[in-house]
């Protein structure tokens, strides 16, 4: 099954480097690698690349109206209260990197949920915290038993002649009556699975840590190429290539700017074809 | 460093501090039950609620799991819970944000346990003020991490909209809490009594 | 030696209460299948718990005189320890997995015990098909069935190859066939070497494959109680106009039909036993009377009145409903609370609800939260919640789950009364001697499709 690490790795490499630079075209990169990143992993991925596409934009507008920067007027509005409605092309600029940083990191995100499998990432963390790991692996285990749950207990009071109310607030207040029955039915559950895990030997004392399977070659490259890429973000944070967008835009095309926006893309696009899923 | 820098990096820091302290507690098969069951109820209320936006119980929850079992019980329920619903909701960069939120309202009712227990009616105000807080928190972080700037103009375009959301955010708890608060807390009490067992000597049981 | 060897041990879950368990003493031998018998709180639970040191280690409380289990000191010997040597089945499969896959779920057992992490997995798969369940491995709990997911846990008891095996009601929420299977398996591994204590109600599942049934009664062991078979229904079958009337009802889960055109009628008086195999759709044909699933086609009539488009709870008081293990899905804090909320919601008489406290035999329990209840208590005050709203038509889902010999005998008597006072019943069941003591007609579903004849 598919390894979480090479997909972590990849996908926190590709959010540091969107974050530790301005310079828009190594940012546009990585936005690219995060979408390449995003169509290796399977369907369904609409709505994510509409959360990530939309916020985007919304920062991108929203940009020129709370910033009072750039030099470059583009249009002359006047300064009203909090807000300055003059918009100047850095200010859009900057937009457009905050922007592409916030698609960057939805997108990677959800491509590394449903590229990684959730077993083996279970394992993963239980080998790094393992007592929160089991604490999350328990209650994902449970949810579904306890969302049934919720639906018996809208039940059980219907069926003693009691509807469901309309109007926002006494679905509310419905719902803190069931809310009680529900946690109490839950702490039940909570006390008989504790009981079995005890019965099962646990609090024994360290538990073994399974055998991660020996990684395969794909798996390598997108460790690679994830390493790699957290590298390059952390020199970016340590001041390789500095950029300023204000009060005025460094040049766009410069040889250190063409040269890491060039091989980020290059690594995302090895990454997202190691990591490819394939059915 | 930048204010935006220091209040984004700062939250990454708290959540590591949270999930460490978590790590360490001392607490056996019971405990770890309580939390994981408490943070699947919480998730299976978020889901049920999902028809009436914003409105949820993970606040309340993690907020009187954190005044009956403890600041880090609490934590744990609320960071969770956040975690675990947005598999089933979307998980994004907001989540580890809404993580430590619920997380620190779990734990600020743990903190201030002496007076939420005492009195129902700072039990619901405390619900309430942390659905506000909430919801400014959310866009503080957004604008921290992601900008476009951490200023007063940007934080007012960005929350305006998100307002009424976070009333009725905000009347959700007072209600939940109002109604259930109290007998959620002994309900939670009851359950983390710690068992003390002990095997008589040998003559005393003939 | 012996495998279980206990010599008057006793236990009580506070300082201050009654002995739950009043010294029992009591031999086990490898390859022995023991079975125990007791009304709801007899201590048959409260045994198995302090045999595998659940007690007093987790539930607190005391416990006095000695015994070993697998070669280990009851007293001696910490839960974790005594996990290696005992496996423990719990009644409920839902809340026995730790994990969400079979082999993982399995394997936490293993990591539990230090096994070395490369024999781990291969362990775990062979626990699975030792007991042919290999088929499970991959699979995600949450979509097994009760059966499926009871296996799983049997084989993450076994998979530290433990001595002894105690099984508290492994079977409450199995059906007949998944039952029988379970038991077949527990007589294999006896034959392999391994002593079995089980608690179960049901005789009639594991009585002919036990070596040797012990009663249990205020905690102590004894003679095991007989119950006379349940005698059948001797009431000619009920006629007149029909009460209930189904005309080509259909209903639909997902793509699937699980109801196609169903047509029936149940008279003032009559009591319809509804049998079929599990997912035949018994519990969708009981939802979608009682209005909680969408009818796709067809028509359902009470007293004549076409009810197909009402919503549940304008059903209700007409209609009563008690779904499967309805002891998960009670409301209020009391037991006299939850059997008088629904006529105090309606603003109705609280008489029927103090006469089904009275046939359910609930009067001890008024004040108990029912959660303190076990669950074939909780099954009856859930039956006597449905009564208290004075229902023309009972439904009831698996209703004898749990309950002890007694509680059932009498239940077909509530059963009964219901219709003698004109109205009639439809109950689904796997448990066929109860559908003879007291229906008069037998609906059967086969793949959606629904048989109506008389009981000869």
């Amino acid at each position: 099954m598919r390894a979480p690490l090479p997909p972590l790795l990849i996908a926190i490499a590709l959010i540091t480097i969107a974050l530790a630079t301005s310079q828009p075209l190594i940012v546009g990169a990585a936005f690219v690698g995060a979408l390449l990143l995003h169509h290796a992993a399977p369907p369904p991925h609409r709505l994510m690349l509409r959360v990530a596409l939309v916020s985007a934009l919304f920062i991108l507008i929203l940009n020129p109206f709370v910033a009072v920067e750039g030099d470059h007027v583009l249009f002359a509005g006047p300064h009203f209260l909090l807000f300055d409605f003059e918009v100047t092309s850095e200010e859009l600029l900057y937009g457009l990197v905050a922007g592409l940083r916030l698609a960057t990191a939805i997108l990677a995100t959800s491509a590394f949920l449903r590229l990684a499998d959730p077993d083996r990432t279970q394992a993963l963390a239980s080998r790094l915290v393992p007592r929160s790991a089991l604490t999350v692996a328990l209650s994902a285990r449970l949810a579904p038993t306890l969302r049934r749950d919720a639906t018996g207990l809208g039940e059980a009071l219907r069926l003693r002649g009691s509807g469901p109310e309309r109007g926002r607030r006494a679905a509310i207040r419905q719902g803190a009556v069931l809310i009680e029955p529900l946690v109490a039915s839950s702490l039940e559950r909570g006390v008989d699975i504790s009981e079995a895990m005890v019965a099962r030997g646990y609090g024994g004392g360290t538990m073994t840590r399974l055998p991660e399977p020996a990684p395969t070659r794909d798996e390598r490259i997108g460790l690679a190429v994830g390493a790699i890429g957290c590298v390059l973000g952390i020199a970016l944070i340590a001041g390789l290539a500095p950029y300023v967008i204000y009060p005025l835009a460094d040049p766009l095309l410069s040889t250190s700017g063409l040269a890491l926006a060039g091989a980020v893309l290059l690594l995302s696009i090895v990454g997202a074809g190691a990591l490819r899923w394939r059915a | 460093m930048s204010p935006a820098a220091i209040v984004a990096l700062g939250g990454v820091a708290a959540l590591v501090i949270g999930l460490v302290l978590y790590e360490r507690t001392r607490g056996g098969a019971r405990e770890l039950g309580l939390v994981a069951v408490l943070v699947a109820a919480a998730t299976a209320g978020r889901i049920a609620f999902a028809a009436i936006p914003s409105a949820q119980p993970v606040t309340a929850i993690a907020i009187v799991t954190g005044i009956a079992l403890g600041p880090r019980a609490g934590a744990a329920v609320g960071a969770g819970a956040a975690l675990l619903s947005n598999t089933f909701l979307g998980q994004g960069p907001w989540t580890p944000w809404q993580m430590l939120l619920w997380g620190l309202a779990g734990a600020s009712g743990g903190w201030l346990a002496p007076v939420l227990r005492r009195s129902r009616v700072a039990l619901m105000a405390f619900g309430g003020a942390w659905g506000l807080v909430f919801g400014a928190g959310m866009d503080v972080w957004q604008l921290a991490a992601f900008g476009p700037a951490l200023t007063l103009p940007a934080f007012i375009a960005v929350h305006a909209r998100a307002v009424p959301f976070d009333l009725v955010h905000a009347l959700t708890n007072v209600i939940l809490l109002g109604v259930a608060g109290m007998p959620l807390i002994a309900l939670l009490d009851r359950s983390a009594r710690r068992m003390r067992g002990r095997w008589l000597p040998v003559e005393e049981s003939e | 030696m012996s495998a279980i060897a206990i010599e008057q041990l006793r236990y009580r879950y506070d300082a201050t209460s009654p002995w739950a368990l009043a010294g029992a003493s009591l031999t086990v031998e490898p390859g022995e299948i023991v079975l125990l018998q007791g009304a709801s709180g007899s201590g048959k639970s409260t045994l198995l718990r302090v045999l595998a040191g659940l007690a007093p280690a987790f539930h607190g409380g005391e416990a006095g005189g000695t015994g070993s289990i697998g070669g280990r000191d009851l007293r001696t010997s910490s839960p974790a320890e005594l996990a290696q040597h005992v496996g423990f089945l719990f009644q409920d499969p839902e809340t026995q997995a730790v994990m969400a896959e079979p082999v993982r779920d399995v394997a936490f057992s293993l990591q539990c015990h230090g096994l070395p992490a490369d024999d781990i997995l291969p362990a775990a798969r062979a626990a699975l098909a030792r007991i042919q369940s290999e088929h499970l491995a991959g699979r995600r709990i949450d979509q097994l069935s009760s059966g499926e997911r009871q296996r799983v846990a049997l084989a993450a008891v076994l998979a530290p190859e433990p001595a002894v095996l105690l099984l508290d009601e492994p079977t409450a929420q199995l059906d007949d066939d998944t039952a029988c299977e379970l038991v077949g398996e527990l007589r294999r591994l006896a034959d392999a070497g391994l002593a079995i204590l089980i608690a179960e109600h049901r005789h009639d599942r594991v009585g002919h494959l036990t070596d040797r049934v012990l009663g249990m009664h205020n905690g102590a062991l004894c003679e095991p109680a007989t119950h006379p078979a349940l005698p059948p229904l001797a009431a000619a079958a009920a006629t007149g106009p029909a009460l209930l009337q189904l005309s080509g009802v259909s209903a639909t889960r997902g793509e699937r039909a699980v109801l196609d055109g169903a047509t029936a009628a149940l008279p003032a008086g009559g009591v319809a036993a509804l049998i079929g195999r599990n997912g035949g759709g018994k519990s969708t044909l009981l939802r979608t009377l009682a209005g909680l699933e969408p009818v796709a086609a067809g028509r359902i009539e009470i007293d004549g009145r076409d009810v197909t488009a009402l919503a549940t709870e304008q059903r209700v008081p007409t209609v009563a409903f008690v779904p499967q293990d309805p002891g998960r899905h009670l409301i209020c804090e009391t037991v006299r609370d939850e059997v008088l909320l629904g006529p105090t919601l309606l603003g109705r008489d609280h008489g029927p609800a103090h006469r089904a406290i009275v046939e359910l035999d609930l009067e001890l329990l008024l004040d108990r939260n029912p959660r303190d209840c076990s669950v074939g208590e909780r099954e009856r005050i859930a039956i006597a919640a449905a009564l208290a709203l004075d229902p023309r038509v009972l439904l009831l889902d698996e209703p004898t789950r749990g309950m002890d010999p007694a509680h059932r005998a009498a239940l077909v008597t509530t059963i009964r009364a219901h219709a003698a006072r004109g109205g009639c019943a439809v109950l689904a069941t796997h448990d066929l001697e109860l559908a003879r003591a007291c229906a008069d007609q037998r609906w059967e579903l086969d793949a959606g499709a629904l048989t109506a004849r008389g009981i000869a």
